[in-house]
């Protein structure tokens, strides 16, 4: 099987905000009605950070692609793929969140988040 | 003939829970490859990795574009000739708004109990955290404002991190932000001209930003095998003074465990 690692900067902005109130918090999650995604995440308050998602399909120990966001500016740093999984068809993608920040002589490797469902269970909501 | 059909059911029993136990170590095994890659992939590009550790380097091997280099220059001769970065501190601003925002989202959220919810509470041990949190002692704040969580929530276990805001008489309202880094697999790249080891020995960083428009905050980072800790205190002016205030009370807090 051909091995091939698409790189893909996306943005996306979803219509309803969730994001850690207080504090950084960051996310992935899989399976989700189409996508797979990696975010991090501070409401109202812009860092420089940088998220890479990847996102391996059921089975696979390399990823099939990775979602980079590039460093940016921001409050909410997603690393998004669309109509990639959808779960009412039996899709089973693993996602690996790999979270960064950045700041005056310093780089930081935040966190690694993993997810194979959609499910809400860490604030996403909030 | 029972005997024999127990014997058999016992069988059968057997061997799912061998097929099960295997499937269970064949996900544990697929999933460390899969970490093992990911954790190589990212070697390779230079970045901090997933319990890479605690690197210091110079910055001509610190991994940031030329622009990005010689604005850290700038910063740090800055911070020389006037002991502070002057630009604007979104940080300060927060924090020297605390008593109302904080208030209000007290009040706001009260009765959501729920353990994954981001918003404040009263006390840190009010929130479902994945470790011991460090208590600030009653002898560094004279105000303890409140606790939210930070990171991310792992199943079954809680928070992975955790803010904490508390007013200090010596300089103003403070964050002690808290990740725990076994829990996070944290690890940091740090450009040594930027680097002391002001607390109790431990790789630091002390940096002050600020103007008059936004105020100044005071941030001590330290950090060590088991928490990156983020120390940041707001003052509407500038003094070296209020920069070692923060440093003594990181120390405190450090002492704390």
């Amino acid at each position: 099987m051909k091995k091939g690692f698409l790189f893909l900067s996306i943005l996306f902005l979803s219509v309803n905000a969730h994001a850690g109130a207080w504090a950084v918090t960051v996310h992935s999650r899989a399976n989700c009605a189409g996508f797979n995604e990696s975010i991090t995440w501070h409401a109202g308050h812009s860092y420089y950070w940088r998220v890479e998602s990847h996102h391996f399909p059921y089975g696979w120990s390399h990823p099939a692609h990775i979602v980079n966001t590039g460093k940016q500016y921001t409050w909410r740093a997603a690393a998004y793929h669309l109509n990639e999984a959808y779960a009412n068809r039996g899709d089973k993608w693993f996602v690996r969140g790999y979270h960064f920040y950045y700041v005056d002589g310093r780089q930081i490797f935040d966190q690694v988040t993993e997810a194979n469902d959609c499910n809400i269970y860490d604030g996403w909501w909030d | 003939m029972v005997g024999l059909r127990g014997f058999k059911m016992k069988k059968s029993i057997i061997f799912i829970s061998i097929l099960a136990l295997n499937a269970c170590y064949a996900d544990e095994a697929l999933d460390a490859k899969r970490a093992a890659w990911s954790k190589h992939y990212l070697e390779q590009q230079g970045l901090p990795a997933p319990d890479g550790g605690v690197k210091i380097v110079s910055v001509e091997k610190f991994n940031a574009r030329e622009a990005e280099k010689t604005n850290l220059m700038k910063v740090r001769k800055d911070i020389k000739k006037y002991g502070y970065s002057p630009r604007e501190s979104e940080s300060a601003r927060q924090l020297l708004a605390l008593d109302v925002t904080a208030v209000r989202d007290l009040k706001a959220h009260a009765n959501d109990l729920s353990p994954m919810q981001t918003h404040l509470r009263k006390r840190i041990n009010d929130l479902r955290l994945a470790y011991i949190p460090t208590l600030i002692p009653s002898s560094i704040f004279d105000k303890y404002i409140g606790a939210a969580p930070a990171m991310t929530y792992n199943k079954e276990q809680g928070w992975t991190g955790s803010v904490q805001f508390f007013h200090n008489k010596s300089i103003g309202n403070c964050s002690l932000t808290e990740k725990n880094v076994p829990l996070n697999h944290s690890s940091a790249i740090l450009e040594k001209d930027f680097v002391s080891y002001d607390v109790n020995n431990k790789v630091t960083i002390v940096e002050v930003i600020g103007k008059k428009t936004s105020g100044f905050s005071y941030t001590v980072e330290w950090y060590d095998n088991n928490f990156f800790r983020t120390l940041e205190c707001a003052n509407e002016n500038y003094s070296q003074s209020y920069t070692t205030n923060a440093i003594e009370i990181a120390k405190t807090i450090d002492n704390q465990g």
